[in-house]
């Protein structure tokens, strides 16, 4: 195992480690049903997991996924091409900035009445929020590509394809990982909202159901899981990471 | 094999017109040698753009081969100040870049590359990335880069400025035996007086904004080594000297 890959894992480990610790203090401080411990937490997380709550887990990460995919696929080439077009960076960028401050939130309302209360909503909502997040970002990072890297680039024959290829798309990789990132949080809780409001499926819904049912257990077991699915999702970015970006952990 | 006919350019930004060059002309012929060299922000740069069909010129024409130029040309080579290589490539892939845009299979791209490398001194660094490299073999890739592609011209800017006295002297040396085996045209933009004199078999001197050609002086000693310890050497130092200086006489 190389020494970036076993440092991964010690650290992921740590991390875990200091927020169950924390977690404890907290839950002792309060003395309160409310907050249970991580122990309890853990039992009914390991009593509930298979088959109720994995299925739960499972359509939460899809719809997470699903709209992370989507939005990447659309945001991140339209990103590069108004970046690298100052004529279309001059048309787009303003209503970029005009649409990326409206809060999508307020539009799940809207979003129902078009979409319906099923999938469709969900994914839309959570891609309305983080199309823009990437989209900015993966424009930032193709305006400021050094010239030269690119006429260096152009005088061995590159055509414009090469041009993204060899230049653009690597330039912009490690922003566009930063930008994942941060729309990943943002994804999480947009699915949150948009599960508790509607439907009866996902994470969001589990911890819901189990407040409104006093089963503070089962609320936690949801929210264990929602965290752990947040985890895993980061950890497979990081790995996608180190894999595609190899330059930059030398 | 490279004429520049009065040549002008000037950079557009928005509104704004900054003036760089004034009808340029020289020429040079093929397997020789050539260094322009001229104050700051004089249009170098913006010269070798234009020789490189990066640039297309405001007014008058570069041939090279007799041909017009319109775009950047496949025997040319261009080793940029800086920002030549990708630091998302490792030397290997980077000095075959070239190659991979021109479609050339991986194994034979290794077949090209690997032994210029190690002609340069860069063997057992085929896996580095730029950064874990010194300014002095970022050159040497840009270089094997350069010459991967068997190219006729090569064009650079500055290539060795941001080097130490010995690693210049050391890359200098290195391109004066690659130029005298592969019978290279070379076009170098350079800073400094004693480079363009080892280096330039012709000696343009550049200087006013917007820049124009102030002399052209002929060096027969250069692309020699060990020119550099020779009484002519330092005469045609004194004689660059003189031409800049002028210069500034004129524009002071
Ligand atoms: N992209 C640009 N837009 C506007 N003006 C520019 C641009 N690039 C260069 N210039 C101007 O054109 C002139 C010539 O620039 P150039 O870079 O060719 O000079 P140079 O001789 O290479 O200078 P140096 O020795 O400092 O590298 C300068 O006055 C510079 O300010
Ligand atoms: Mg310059």
């Amino acid at each position: 195992m190389r020494l970036v890959e076993q440092n991964f894992y010690k650290n992921y480990g740590k991390a875990v480690l200091f927020v169950l610790l924390l977690w404890q203090v907290l839950a002792w401080l309060a003395a309160n049903p409310g907050l249970p411990g991580p122990i309890p937490a853990i039992k009914e997380f390991i009593g509930s997991w298979w088959p109720e709550l994995a299925r739960h887990t499972l359509i939460s990460a899809y719809r997470v996924l699903l709209s992370l995919l989507l939005s990447l696929a659309t945001a991140v080439p339209l990103g590069l091409w108004i970046g690298r077009c100052s004529r279309l960076d001059s048309l787009l960028g303003p209503v970029a900035y005009l649409l990326y401050p409206v809060p999508k939130v307020a539009l799940l309302p809207v979003i129902m009445l078009l979409l319906g209360i099923g999938e469709g909503s969900k994914v839309a909502l959570i891609f309305l929020v983080i199309f823009f997040q990437i989209l900015v970002t993966t424009r930032d990072a193709a305006r400021k590509i050094p010239e030269q890297l690119l006429l260096s680039v152009r005088s061995l024959g590159a055509g414009s394809w090469e041009l993204y290829r060899q230049v653009i798309i690597p330039a912009c990789l490690p922003e566009i990982f930063t930008a994942s990132r941060i729309s990943l949080g943002s994804a999480i809780s947009v699915l949150f909202l948009s599960e508790t409001v509607a439907g009866r499926s996902g994470l969001g819904y589990y911890i819901l159901d189990g407040m409104l049912r006093a089963e503070y257990g089962v609320m936690f077991a949801g929210i264990l899981a929602i965290s752990f699915l947040g985890l895993i999702l980061y950890a497979l970015l990081d790995i996608l990471e180190i894999f595609l970006c190899p330059w930059r952990y030398i | 094999m490279v004429q520049v006919e009065g040549v002008s350019y000037s950079y557009r930004n928005g509104l704004k017109v900054v003036k760089a060059l004034v009808d340029i002309d020289f020429k040079l012929k093929k397997g020789d040698t050539c260094a322009i060299i001229g104050p700051s922000g004089c249009g170098k740069t913006t010269l070798l753009y234009l020789m490189a069909g990066l640039l297309k010129p405001e007014k008058g024409r570069v041939l090279i081969e007799g041909k017009v130029l319109s775009g950047p040309r496949d025997g040319t080579a261009v080793i940029l100040q800086d920002y030549g290589l990708l630091p998302w490539k490792t030397v290997l892939a980077n000095a075959a870049l070239g190659l991979e845009i021109r479609g050339v299979a991986w194994r034979q791209r290794e077949e090209i590359v690997r032994p210029l490398l190690a002609k340069l001194g860069l063997q057992g660094m085929e896996d580095r990335y730029p950064s874990q490299l010194s300014g002095g073999q970022k050159q040497r890739v840009a270089i094997a880069r350069a010459l991967a592609l068997r190219q006729d011209l090569l064009l650079m800017d500055e290539p060795f400025s941001a080097l130490d006295a010995l690693t210049r002297e050391e890359l200098q040396d290195t391109l004066v035996k690659i130029q005298a085996e592969q019978q290279l045209t070379i076009i170098m933009v350079t800073h400094n007086i004693e480079e363009a004199v080892y280096l330039g078999k012709q000696i343009v001197v550049m200087g006013g904004m917007p820049g124009r050609v102030r002399a052209i002086l002929p060096n027969p000693g250069a692309g020699r080594l060990g020119y550099r310890s020779r009484q002519e050497f330092h005469h045609y130092c004194s004689r660059v000297r003189g031409a800049l200086g002028q210069i500034d006489y004129e524009a002071g």
